[in-house]
């Protein structure tokens, strides 16, 4: 192409060159702009997103009363700052107290900073011991604050095994006693929603706790009123199963085959159950063993079984409620666990298919926090 | 429906294909103007087609078989094929073969991003590992003074198998798994004698372009992670303090700051590159001369240093902000992506990367435009270098792998929820 063709047309050109180059980036903005807006959408619909259970106040003060409850993310620093993931703003607490953390594989543990000491339910703990299990319902004494630890049920299982795992003294099981997998820690979170629904809805006193410890020995309903043991649920084994389930009804932990299969049972066994006051169905009841007739529950005889504490002096710590949603979400087109064409479109993601807003905090409630913290924080009030 | 509507509807849904259509369209059309300037090329013709196929690849493939994030590799694709553009529209005129040479950096970068997606996806502990990083990157930074060659004043290259690697560009990756992993522990020794090492060695090479790079993004890492200001503070008052020590100890860190001063005073020795950048894009004006006009070989090291002034000679200068806006979107993703991670380790190391390549995009973009004394780092994705491609890649590798836990989180998260109100819905009373 001659020069001075290829001068001219190449003028031309950039306006072309600027055109596209203005798309680009337009595109480029729309497109960041439409993945914030959706991932906020998203973030909405979970909003226990990023966080593994709370801390129920005890014992506080004017600013942290009694029951305040605290959303505990999975690593943090807990202190007296307002800088701190989790702001303790009482007495006795250092600016920077202790680090929490929670390991996908060995549970949530926590650990004093410099020279500090908390109090980890009757043992105080300090740097040097390194770092502590916190299981769901272990109470926390830091400063004048007393805090009780309320975790979501499938983040505590892998807690409380590792717990057990590292126990300087062995811990008796009897008997064979059986793992959750993630199957069963999601049905059994289910149950925990529902029980604690149902409780709210029976206000029955006599209702025993959900989390019973079975004991073969003392197999009475009356025995259920009894102060309860924090040790793992001990399953019966085979031979003892018949004066198990004489005594107990059990509600099966199916799996989802065996819960489609099983629905009408299940649902009158836990309806009956409920009416009658003697929820005795166990949560953490086998898995389903196909060649027992249907209500026979037998347990595999090589898995572990840990139980959820469980404190004698109170009637019941249930676990944090996991909030429910019914969006239909997919993923961003990641290769976990399947590879999804991407959808840029949000009709789903709608506020109809939010939690119920009652789980958390109220609007109004809200608005009067964000009054509370900026007549604190922000006019004169007490400065950190 | 009928199929056009529903093609065009589809098309509306899909802000990934539209977007990588227009990328398409504008490299193809733009390789297909130079190969026309002299005599027909056969290499702009491949390059009109390879080029725009390896973005549609690269951008909506990749990501079926490795978890990445689709906006990310889109933008840096897309800085990465302009870089080609513009070394290639140079070759003609100059003989070179930078631009067919960057393609094939740019091939080895997208090999180095994958691995650094697999790195900080599937790896989870680092407690050892951790150990080796430290120990390979400071034999990487050790390497050119002991077998090191000069070039433009430092001594940073070595030449392995007839090729030059500048291991600084390598050590970037290590020194943010290094910085983000004993932040997250809250050990505060052993990255700070890491720092402190590299700050050293590269001191002594003369690399001062890649120290201040280093330097800023340890800082500004430590404020991510402690939030203290105060010591923040202090270690930038602590870098200027250096920073007039160098100027005062080193004799070409004097002329750098005089010819940022004024050029013009040294127009015909060291200030010449400086002036001839300014002119450059000054002769660009708004809307550029042309791709494939001007003279871009007139400014020294035109290809690496000076490819921005290029860029706005040719292109104008408001497709130079529309670059800087560019990076200005990737800064912006990084970020958000760093905010979205729940660990803290993952956290750092995204902020770490958007930290680093924003400050590098800065002192690039600011020396040329002499905002700030020009440092011989190269401008991220665009400039000619392999190591500095394949490095810059491997940083957006580690973004994307902490972009893809944080979905599979999310998507944990959501499958959790889903499966409890479908299952157990309580029964009528």
């Amino acid at each position: 192409m001659p020069a001075e063709v290829y001068e001219v047309v190449s003028q031309g050109a950039r306006y072309w060159f600027l055109f596209l180059m203005v798309m680009v980036a337009w595109r480029s903005y729309r497109w960041l702009a439409k993945d914030r807006r959706q991932r906020k959408k998203r973030l909405r619909l979970l909003p226990d997103a990023g966080f593994i259970g709370e801390f129920v106040v005890q014992q506080g003060n004017e600013e942290l009363p009694q029951g305040t409850v605290l959303p505990v993310p999975r690593e943090g620093i807990l202190g007296s700052l307002r800088s701190c993931d989790l702001c303790i703003p009482m007495d006795g607490i250092a600016k920077n107290h202790l680090s929490f953390q929670y390991d996908d594989e060995k549970g949530f543990f926590i650990c004093p900073l410099g020279k500090h000491s908390a109090q980890l339910d009757d043992t105080v703990i300090h740097r040097k011991e390194g770092k502590q299990h916190m299981v769901h319902g272990a109470r926390l004494t830091i400063g004048k604050a007393v805090l009780r630890l309320r975790m979501f049920a499938g983040f505590d299982s892998i807690t409380r095994a590792s717990y057990m795992e590292q126990a300087t003294t062995p811990i008796a099981t009897a008997s064979p006693t059986v793992a959750l997998n993630s199957e069963q820690l999601a049905l059994w979170q289910a149950q925990q929603q529902y029980w604690l629904l149902a409780q709210q809805a029976l206000l029955q006193t006599t209702v025993p706790p959900q989390n019973t410890t079975i004991n073969p020995d003392s197999l009475d309903n009356e025995s259920l009123d009894t102060p309860l043991q924090s040790s793992p649920i001990e399953i019966p084994s085979t031979e003892d199963e018949a004066a198990v389930r004489d005594r107990y009804t059990y509600t099966a932990l199916l799996t989802q085959d065996s819960l489609d299969d099983h629905e009408e049972d299940t649902s009158k066994d836990l309806h009956y159950a409920l009416k009658s006051q003697q929820p005795s169905f166990s949560p953490f009841a086998p898995l389903q063993d196909e060649s027992s007739p249907s209500n026979e529950i037998t347990f595999p005889q090589d898995t572990v079984f840990y139980a959820p504490t469980q404190d004698a002096q109170d009637d019941l710590w249930p676990y944090a409620p996991f909030p429910q949603s019914t969006a239909e979400f997919t993923n961003q087109g990641y290769t976990y666990p399947e590879y999804v064409e991407p959808s840029f479109e949000d009709e789903d993601l709608t506020d109809a298919a939010a939690p119920p807003k009652s789980m958390y905090i109220q609007p109004d409630e809200a608005e009067h926090a964000k009054r509370i913290l900026w007549d604190k924080y922000l006019r004169g009030g007490k400065k950190r | 429906m009928s199929r056009q509507s529903r093609r065009t509807s589809s098309l509306k849904r899909r802000p990934d294909r539209r977007l990588v259509s227009v990328m398409m369209l504008f490299y193809f059309s733009a390789f297909l103007l130079i190969s026309f300037r002299h005599e027909i090329h056969w290499r702009g013709l491949i390059l009109a087609m390879v080029v725009p196929a390896l973005i549609y690849i690269s951008t909506l493939w990749l990501p079926r078989f490795f978890p990445a994030d689709k906006l990310l590799l889109a933008i840096a694709n897309f800085l990465c094929a302009l870089g080609v553009l513009i070394l290639y529209s140079t070759d003609q005129d100059a003989g070179t073969s930078r631009g067919m040479q960057q393609a094939v950096y740019y091939g080895v970068g997208i090999l180095a991003m994958l691995f650094c997606i697999l790195l900080v996806r599937y790896v989870r502990r680092w407690k050892i590992l951790i150990h080796f990083v430290m120990a390979g990157a400071a034999l990487l930074l050790v390497l050119p003074l002991a077998i090191g060659t000069e070039q433009n004043g430092a001594t940073n290259w070595i030449n392995v198998g007839g090729t030059s690697l500048q291991p600084s560009e390598i050590v970037k990756i290590a020194l943010l798994l290094i910085l983000s992993y004993y932040m997250s522990q809250r050990q505060i020794i052993p990255w700070l004698l890491f720092s402190v090492f590299s700050l050293g060695i590269l001191m002594l090479q003369q690399d001062l372009g890649t120290a201040l790079i280093y330097y800023s993004t340890t800082l500004f890492l430590f404020f991510a992670a402690t939030g203290n200001l105060p010591l923040t503070a202090l270690g930038l008052l602590g870098g200027g303090g250096a920073a007039v020590m160098g100027y005062q100890m080193f004799a070409h860190v004097k002329k750098r700051v005089a010819i940022w001063r004024n050029p013009w005073i040294y127009y015909e020795t060291s200030g010449y590159q400086i002036a001839q950048m300014l002119m450059a894009i000054a002769s660009g004006g708004l809307f550029g001369v042309g791709l494939g006009l001007g003279a871009p070989r007139v400014i020294p090291v035109y290809f690496t240093d000076a490819i921005f002034a290029v860029i706005c000679e040719q292109f104008g200068i408001v497709f130079g902000i529309l670059v800087l806006a560019m990076y200005v979107l990737l800064i912006v993703r990084g970020a958000s992506i760093a905010a979205s991670a729940r660990s803290s380790f993952h956290g750092l190391l995204a902020m770490g990367t958007t930290i680093l390549l924003g400050i590098q995009t800065f002192v690039i973009i600011g020396g040329v435009l002499k905002l700030i004394p020009l440092t011989g780092v190269t401008m991220p994705f665009v400039s000619y270098g392999g190591t500095s491609l394949v490095s810059c890649m491997g940083l957006i590798g580690l973004l994307q792998g902490v972009d893809s836990i944080n979905q599979d989180d999310l998507t944990y998260d959501y499958q959790i929820s889903h499966s409890l109100h479908e299952e157990y819905s309580m029964p009528e009373a």
